[in-house]
């Protein structure tokens, strides 16, 4: 072994111990790096852990809402009668609002507070006083406010123009707000949005169709605010749908303006006009006074409804078609039927009398009801089961909501009909003791115009939602109230209280036009008696006789110059007229109805 | 000495005996190859591999930046697209206000135009079928003194429009309950001899023949 180990060079000792040396060096190098790491990795984790999180806080995924937008109502031709558009709120982070310096905030020139004030308010139209005064409250409020809404509603040119500033401590927030093109036309049927939500008309009966779904966007943000690419999650919103009315809004203008001017003309607290067509859809809903949804505050509270909907009324002499016509129906009674009519019909308990006194008239079953006599009416109807006469009522839709179904409509359920007392027994027939709303009585005039079945009141056609599919509403099918040949006659006799009623204004040249007139008294609220200075005046009418298109109501609430139903009738002249230059109806081609209104003596029935 | 010497000696002789007589044994051990003395690797393949390496390192930085640059520009295209975007809206809610049949009304009133007349229908005869609309209100102007009728808060924006009704309004008194109107205006029927200058009294009736 000694001759081994004398073999071992001296280089090869030196050479381990070098090895050794070198070991040890790479070692304590390792040990050392770990040791820094170790350090660091503490420094990180548990020294500066507060500080990092806050700052990684800010500059996580930014998630920004993309507002969806609410749905536009168009009328049936399309045209746009609310819609949504972008504004822009402009909020201030009032602690940081300060004097811009070009070293310190990187802009280009010293831009002063109030400097920034006075450009903001130049856009805005604002007083840049009371912008100050707004930013020093709140700061007075809360010296560490981050947040201030300036001003709202600011137009693309003018969040634009605001962006330009370039002010680090403004921020402009996306807020949709509604517009309506056409202002007050079918304002009360269109309904306005509150600050969030819609208030009143079809915004609120059908917001489920025209409300948006908001989406939202988060990505990771650099520096400089740059989306990071890859790292874009999109939810999109999904837009509201569109609504489409089945109104005209050229006839709803015209129809509205028209309203207006006679309300103005006959010192009315207000007026309605409703047309409609024969298979129910509704053309124009008109009131006065109209609200128009851009500025529903300028309106009175009471008009920013639809009267048409809500306010319930008893009819009065509008009225006398529908009991005429039951008594038609069931036989008991024919047109031509004679009979001698005083001007009033008392017995034990009950009362009732014509509107005007006369001598006692031979008058025919026309007669009576062209000329309007509630006695007449009273006698006709003394063999109708008063059961059978509701029944026909609920199958003309009374006592029931509309199938329109606007907001805040009312049902006005009709009385059990063995309740009533005899009094009211007798004023059922000419309108008195029930009531109705106006859609109620131009829906059951619908009925007659259509040959004696009734349709639902249709308003909505269509909700198209953001993919292309439409939802037509369920309305239910129509409802045979009369036979077609009692619809016919009576239009007939109709007929003759435009030809014979002895106004210049009702009839119209060359058309046959079917309508009846109403002044009806308007009772007190809590149901007293009937208020004398109150009292609705109506036309309502169906025309042409020949081929019925349309149904036109109108109807004044309370005029001061002409209390009559009178006061009316060139009112509805001019609505068939509108309606006749609209669309172009011709003029009928059957002569006029001859029912005789009165008989004499002697001559055979 | 002697032993471990003759055995060490047995031992050594016994590997020097000659091949022969030992007995046939294949031989396990062989000689190694002789090794090939080792060089130093060459160059090339070193520049070959740095080169690589750099170039994977340069391409990806060079995709990374695009990608970046793209993101940016992305992002311009995106904001002029909002930009572009919010015009058209501006314009087309400027449009939506002035084909409101309230402005169209008043600058039609302006311009002197007349509502449309009726259409005529002919019998197959030949002749003009008697009668036809007359309304008693047909040419009313769009805006009288009481301002529009059917009025929208948005005309505001069209300033012409908002100036025409405005100087309308103050251009005529407005009547006040107890006004006393002059003698002789009846609101069935107004005077058929109504000039442009005169302002018709409020509530009458126009004729249809005002205007003309």
């Amino acid at each position: 072994m000694r001759a081994i180990e004398a073999e071992v060079p001296l280089a090869v000792k030196r050479n381990r111990s070098r090895n050794r040396v070198r070991t040890m060096l790479v070692a304590v190098l390792t040990f050392a790096l770990l040791a820094t790491f170790v350090v660091r990795l503490a420094d990180i984790q548990l020294v500066r852990a507060e500080a990092l999180n806050a700052e990684a806080d800010g500059r996580r995924g930014v998630s920004q809402t993309i507002f969806g937008t609410r749905g536009p109502i168009v009328d049936a031709a399309g045209t746009v009668l609310a819609e949504s558009v972008d504004r822009w709120d402009l909020t201030i982070s009032p602690q940081y609002t300060r004097d811009l310096v070009p070293e310190v905030d990187g802009v280009d020139e010293a831009v002063t507070g109030g400097e920034a004030l006075e450009r903001i308010a130049a856009i805005t139209g604002d007083d840049p006083l009371d912008l100050q005064a707004m930013i020093l409250a709140e700061l007075e409020r809360d010296p560490e406010s981050d947040y201030l809404l300036l001003a709202s509603g600011l137009t693309a040119t003018q969040y634009e123009a605001v962006r330009d500033l370039g002010l680090p401590y403004v921020y402009l927030r996306l807020n949709p707000q509604r517009v309506y093109p056409a202002g007050s036309v079918g304002g009360n049927l269109v309904g306005f949005m509150g600050q969030s939500e819609p208030l009143a008309g079809i915004e609120r009966s059908e917001d489920a169709c025209l409300d948006a779904q908001d989406g939202d966007r988060t990505f990771d943000r650099g520096a400089d605010g740059t989306p990071i690419p890859g790292s874009m999650v999109t939810r999109p919103a999904v837009d509201g749908g569109t609504v489409q009315l089945t109104i005209d809004a050229d006839v709803q203008y015209q129809a509205q303006q028209l309203t207006a001017q006679y309300t103005s003309q006959l010192r009315a607290r207000s007026g309605t006009t409703i047309i409609m067509r024969t298979d129910g859809s509704i053309v124009a809903v008109a009131e006065s006074a109209a609200v128009d949804p851009n500025d529903p505050t300028a309106s009175d509270q009471r008009d920013r409804g639809s009267r048409a909907f809500t306010a319930a009324y008893e009819p009065g002499s509008i009225f006398k078609t529908f009991s005429f016509a039951a008594m038609v129906d069931l036989g008991l009674v024919e047109p031509t039927d004679e009979l001698s009519v005083p001007w009033t019909y008392t017995e034990p308990g009950v009362r009732v009398r014509d509107a005007q006194s006369h001598e006692v008239k031979q008058w025919t079953a026309a007669g009576i009801l062209v000329n309007s006599s509630n006695s007449g009416m009273v006698r006709l109807a003394e063999d109708m089961d008063r059961a059978d006469y509701f029944d026909y009522l609920d199958r003309f839709g009374f006592g029931e909501q509309s199938a329109v179904g606007f907001a805040g409509e009312q049902a006005v359920p009709l009385r059990d009909p063995a309740s009533l007392d005899p009094q009211t027994r007798l004023n059922v027939l000419f309108g008195q003791g029930i009531a109705a709303t106006p859609i109620q009585l131009a829906s059951a005039y619908q009925a007659m115009a259509n040959g004696g079945e009734h349709l639902p009141a249709r308003l909505i056609a269509s909700c198209t939602a953001a993919d292309g599919t439409v939802t037509t509403p369920e309305t239910g099918e129509g409802e045979r109230v009369v036979s077609a040949s009692t619809a016919r006659q009576t239009l007939e006799v109709l007929e003759r209280v435009v030809t014979d009623y002895g106004y210049e204004t009702f009839p119209i040249e060359g058309y046959r036009i079917a309508a009846k007139t109403g002044t009806a008294q308007m009772a007190y609220e809590d149901g007293s008696g009937y208020d004398p200075s109150r009292m609705m005046i109506s036309v309502a009418g169906v025309f042409p006789v020949d081929d019925p298109q349309f149904v036109v109501l109108t109807l004044f609430d309370s005029p001061q110059t002409i209390r009559t139903s009178g006061g009316a009738i060139p009112a509805f002249h001019d609505m068939v007229n509108l309606l006749i230059r609209q669309y172009d109806i011709p003029p009928s081609t059957t002569p006029a109805s001859d029912v005789p209104l009165e008989w004499t003596a002697g001559e055979q029935p | 000495m002697s032993t471990a010497a003759v055995q060490s000696h047995a031992a050594i002789d016994l590997r020097a005996l000659p091949t022969a007589e030992r007995p046939e044994r294949e031989r396990h051990l062989r000689a190694l190859p002789a090794i090939a003395p080792r060089r130093a690797p060459r160059l090339v393949h070193g520049i070959v591999g740095l080169v690589g390496l750099a170039g994977i390192i340069v391409a990806q930085l060079g995709l990374s930046v695009v990608i970046s640059e793209g993101a940016y520009r992305l992002s311009a295209l995106q904001g002029e697209s909002t930009s572009l975007a919010r015009t058209e809206q501006t314009l087309a809610e400027e449009i939506a206000v002035l084909s409101s049949p309230q402005h169209v009304a008043v600058a039609a009133d302006e311009l002197g135009m007349l509502a449309g007349q009726p259409s005529q229908f002919l019998t197959l005869g030949g002749a003009v079928t008697a009668g036809g609309p007359d309304a008693l209100h047909m040419q009313v102007p769009a805006v009288d003194q009481f301002g529009m009728h059917v009025p929208n808060a948005l005309l505001a924006e069209a300033p012409q429009a908002a100036a025409t009704v405005q100087q309308v309004q103050a251009a005529a008194v407005r009547p006040h309950p107890g006004m006393l109107l002059p003698a002789g205006v009846s609101a069935a029927a107004a005077p058929a001899a109504a000039e442009a200058a005169d302002q018709p009294a409020p509530g009458t009736l126009l004729p249809t023949t005002a205007g003309e």
